[in-house]
């Protein structure tokens, strides 16, 4: 659909370059290639001309990625089942094996890097990625080992390459539209495009491109897909809303990871013939292989809602597919091809649901990340924190104790309500085994603040933040490890009644953070209001009253009333009420809570109703003349719930573990 | 007798005597005994406006190295008993933990344990009070788990099991069939009726330690469990030497034959300034009280600490110059009075009596804010 022969002349150049390039011993390259710039074009034509072993991670967010990666090195130094016959596998050192033997073959690595979401670090991705990062360290630390890593550029490298190439993406214009590939629907959308594009003079990626063409073979105006891919995705999402069946094919061909055969793809995706264009030249593309480049489908599957039936449904029909290309139950034995598709549909059945979980049991798992995978899902998607715990201790039991396994091990037996001491076990292994990872940090923490000792829980924090960020920096810089770090340890220290501790932890958030971040300002709220509350000895606001407005200005009383200037006013609250009197507490200032007691006609006067019905926080007024009046000021709700946290503590009071 | 500033009571304690310490700061209490010759004894806790803990304050000072703490009770789950729980079973590590349960099944006050601790409050003391209650429980649960047989279920007719000869603890309340009732069937009554009573025999001394039973509901309405049916049971305890006023000196919680027409006697108070609970200068107060005992030991003057007296020695205010101490000014009403408990430091609002075994008080110590009230 797109004609890209002038591109694919300007790669075949870089391609010689690189060529050349890999043929230096112990080269190491890094091509920092732009979105769409075609890298998997780039390493298919380098492949034509040398004898590559291509390592091409799955996402950052699934856990098996490093394994993947193991795997294709694995098969393409023919070692793979030296690999799996190591006891209690220990990935670098699996790396480092297959490298050296690529090494001594003299074939070079080509590492496609999987495409890093932009923002802050994120929990979902952080173990994948470290451990790609660290993979990647020792291919590079193999000396006589020629690499060539391709990445975004926005890709965290951290090693030395000997040179540095970039990639741009081209663009599209209506030149490079070729609509005759295309058929129906499809092929006039794409006409419309070009004659849209041609009159507007736009340009966009091939990314775009391809997406603008099926968007207008949905129904848009080729005016309004003058957008970039982000917003492209979007709209499509909107559009396959109205198209379910559509939709779910489409899912099926986001959840694929690996480039998927033309003509498997209407019994894979379930896709109609009319459709099909949409699947492998809109969002998908290739000519014989249709893959789908990760931005895409991350930005698609982000967008669209997909139900969690639908997820398990399009897993189980990959595993399928996959599984009738491996016929294996485990790695051993399998050649490259077949050992890829074991590991995808190993990868679909655990995202599978029921309908998986038998063929799942029966797959010898091939490392740690397998486990992972499954236990994550059993956990976050079906919150079946028992038997998460049950995969993860499996995976110590085989593969031998790793911080990921003992971390998410206690984390799922804490909401398993388990054992404290397993849990205990579980978080302290992984906290000093990783020192700076501040998730693993924060739930240790918050774990010894409700099941530990306090000098335990204090000296945690301390070293926490000894190593997360010696000197502030990090705290300094941006939000994020005072949102992932110190609000949960407050949190926590608040949910059981510690002001002291939860001030001495958000005291280290700088206040543009306390200020900006709403999270971390209704928790200031909560902890400055009972610390307010506990001082004067008295509640006289609502917990959600916020702090600026307490003291300043009256919220229920009128500054004056039948022309009469209001003289003074006190925030309070009823704290006893009988038909004879109502004894109330108020606070004319911040610094003293007083008890007055009003006879019943008195309250009568002044509230206007009966001193039984007395409730709650009001206002109490004072006027020109002497006129007295009070006015009830409604309750807001606790701004920063801490139901999360009671909802875990609680039980550890009121039940037996299971 | 006249008292001496609490730094003049000497480390280490005279351990021929009883003393009996109480602490209240204005808003919560403790009491810490230090028993004769050797061991401690710690009722509940409370919190000066720092975070500090008055009962580790005492405790720190005045208890041995490597001394026991022989029980810790908590009397009832309330926040202003239950400040620092956690802290004195970390770091006195008590021997025993005592609290309201059946001792049937004492792990009945777990389960009875519930989530309405969760629910919404608009009231910030109140969520603080929940926060506090839970970290109290956690703490008990966790030794109960670790150590089920540490657990002592204070009710009516228990003993403390005190590796000391000389001494006796009696749990006097609540009744034992009426805590395993309102426990087993969550009924949601006012805890302060399931608060401990208990009673410290040594030779002739008695002391009581009143905690927080009330007599009467906030209607004047009888309750079954309050101090009408202990007294019905142990008429005894109105001959005292010592006695904790219970509930703070509220006049729900007066009942005439504990509170007894008698000289020579200590009764203590640890001011509660929320809620309707203060002992304040009306005829129900603290006047009716020092008429029938003579004097009346407060902690603390519920004030802020910008109005907070420092009372020199000896430290008395008569009844007649009270309203002073209390009356704030408002710009409502002429007769309202401060409610916002002094900021102190842990060992500022604390008493401490120290009694032989013939009933005769040796001597009396007071925290800078602590004073007597004479008529």
């Amino acid at each position: 659909m797109l004609d890209l022969w002038s591109y694919k002349a300007s790669l075949k150049e870089r391609v010689g370059v690189l060529e050349k390039e890999l043929q230096r011993p112990g080269a190491k390259l890094a091509i920092r290639a732009a979105i769409g710039a075609g890298r998997h074009m780039l390493v298919s034509l380098l492949s034509t001309r040398m004898d590559l072993v291509v390592v091409d991670f799955p996402s950052f967010e699934d856990l098996d990625a490093p394994l993947h990666g193991l795997v294709q090195l694995s098969t393409s130094a023919g070692m793979l089942d030296t690999t799996l016959d190591v006891d209690r596998r220990d990935l670098l050192d699996d790396t480092k094996l297959a490298a050296q033997a690529l090494a001594d073959a003299n074939r070079p690595v080509v590492v496609l890097m999987p495409v890093p979401r932009a923002g802050p670090p994120r929990e979902a991705d952080a173990t994948t990625r470290r451990r790609i990062e660290q993979m990647l360290a020792v291919l590079l630390q193999m000396r006589p080992l020629c690499v060539a890593v391709l990445a975004t550029r926005h890709t965290r490298l951290r090693e030395e390459f000997t040179r540095e190439l970039e990639l741009t993406a081209p663009r599209i214009g209506a030149a490079q539209i070729d609509a005759s590939q295309l058929p129906g629907d499809f092929g006039a959308a794409a006409k419309e495009l070009a004659t849209w594009m041609a009159r507007t003079g736009w340009a966009s990626t091939p990314l775009e491109a391809r997406l603008q063409v099926g968007l207008i073979a949905l129904g848009e105006q080729p005016e309004g897909v003058g957008l970039r891919l982000d917003a492209l995705a979007r709209k499509m999402v909107r559009q396959l809303g109205h198209r379910p069946a559509l939709s779910v094919a489409v899912q099926r061909l986001l959840l694929a990871r690996r480039a998927v055969p033309v003509e498997k793809m209407s019994a894979m995706s379930g896709v109609e013939p009319p459709w099909q264009p949409l699947l492998t030249a809109c969002i998908g593309y290739g000519d014989e292989n249709v893959r789908v480049s990760e931005v895409t489908r991350q930005v698609l599957l982000d967008a669209l809602k997909v139900t969690r039936p639908a997820l398990e449904d399009a897993h189980a029909t990959l595993a399928q597919y996959h599984e009738s290309l491996d016929g294996a139950s485990s790695l051993r034995g399998l050649g490259h091809e077949r050992a890829i598709n074991w590991l995808e549909k190993v990868h679909h059945l655990s995202l599978g649901g029921a309908k998986c979980a038998a063929l799942w049991n029966q797959q010898a798992p091939a490392g740690r990340e397998q486990l992972w995978e499954h236990g994550r899902y059993l956990s976050r998607e079906l919150h079946h924190f028992r038997d998460a715990a049950r995969i993860y201790q499996r995976c110590i039991d085989t593969f031998g104790n790793d911080p990921y396994s003992s971390h998410y091990l206690a984390y799922n037996l804490e909401r398993a309500r388990g054992e404290l001491e397993d849990i205990r076990r579980g978080y302290a292994h992984a906290a000093a085994e990783e020192p700076e990872n501040p998730w693993w940090q924060q739930r240790w923490i918050r774990f010894l603040i409700a099941h530990g000792s306090l000098a335990e829980a204090r000296a945690a924090w301390q070293h926490a933040i000894r190593f997360i960020d010696p000197d502030g920096t990090r705290l300094r810089a941006s939000p994020w490890l005072a949102l992932n770090l110190h609000f949960w340890v407050a949190r926590r220290w608040l949910a059981v009644g510690r002001l002291e501790d939860a001030r001495e932890v958000l005291t280290e958030v700088p206040e543009r953070w306390l200020e900006e971040e709403s999270e971390l300002r209704d928790l200031v709220q909560v902890v400055t209001a009972q610390e307010q509350a506990l001082a004067l000895g008295e509640s006289v606001y609502p917990a959600g009253t916020p702090l600026a407005d307490r003291w300043s200005r009256p919220r229920s009383l009128r500054p004056t009333r039948s022309g009469r200037q209001m003289v003074a006013w006190a925030p309070g609250r009823v704290v006893d009420a009988s038909s004879n009197a109502v004894t109330v507490v108020v606070a004319p200032t911040p610094d003293e809570a007083q008890q007055l007691t009003f006879d019943a006609e008195t309250w009568r006067q002044l509230a206007g109703e009966p001193a039984e019905d007395a409730d709650g926080f009001f206002e109490l007024g004072s006027y020109e003349g002497g006129e007295q009046v009070v006015r009830p000021v409604p309750a807001d709700g606790e701004r920063a719930s801490l139901e999360l946290e009671e909802s875990e503590l609680v039980p550890r009071v009121n039940t037996w573990p299971r | 007798m006249a008292s001496v500033a609490l730094d003049g009571l000497g480390v280490p304690l005279d351990r021929s005597l009883l003393h009996v310490f109480v602490a209240g700061p204005g808003y919560g209490e403790g009491i810490a005994v230090a028993l004769p010759d050797r061991g401690w004894l710690v009722m509940d806790g409370c919190r000066v406006a720092t975070g500090r803990l008055p009962l580790l304050g005492i405790l720190d000072r005045w208890r041995a190295p490597e001394e026991p703490v022989e029980a810790l009770l908590l009397t009832h789950p309330h926040t202003d008993h239950a400040f620092g729980i956690r802290d004195v079973i970390e770091t006195a590590v008590p021997r025993h933990i005592g609290l309201t349960t059946s001792p049937s099944s004492p792990a009945v006050v777990f389960a009875a344990f519930e989530a309405e601790l969760a629910a919404a409050s608009a009231d910030s003391l109140e969520q603080l009070r929940r926060r506090v209650v839970l970290e109290a429980m956690l703490a008990i649960r966790r030794r109960f788990d670790a150590a089920p047989g540490d657990l002592l279920a204070l009710v009516d007719g228990a003993q403390l099991p005190l590796t000391h000869r000389h001494v006796s603890a009696f749990v006097r309340a609540p009744d034992a069939a009426l805590v395993h009732r309102r426990l087993t069937e969550r009924h949601r009554g006012d805890p302060n009726e399931l608060s401990a009573v208990v009673e410290l025999v040594f030779g002739a001394t008695r002391i009581v330690l009143g905690s927080d039973l009330p007599a009467v509901d906030s209607h004047g309405a009888l309750l079954p469990a309050g101090w009408h049916a202990v007294l019905k049971r142990h008429r005894h305890l109105g001959d005292h030497h010592g006695l904790k006023i219970p509930h703070h000196g509220s006049p729900a919680a007066f009942h005439p034959d504990l509170m007894t027409v008698g000289r020579g006697r200590t009764w203590w108070i640890s001011p509660f300034n929320r809620g309707k609970r203060l002992p304040p200068t009306g005829p129900d107060g603290l006047p009716r009280l020092v008429a029938l005992n003579g004097e009346v030991s407060l902690t603390a003057t519920p004030r802020a600490r910008a109005a907070q007296p420092v009372h020199l020695d000896p430290a008395m205010v008569r009844v007649a110059d009270l309203p002073s101490l209390f009356t704030a000014a408002n710009p409502f009403r002429p007769d309202a009075f401060s409610v916002t408990p002094p900021a102190v430091e842990p060992l500022d609002a604390v008493w401490c009596g120290a009694f032989d075994d013939r009933g005769t008080l040796h001597g009396a110590w007071r925290g800078v804010c602590a004073f007597v009230v004479v008529p």
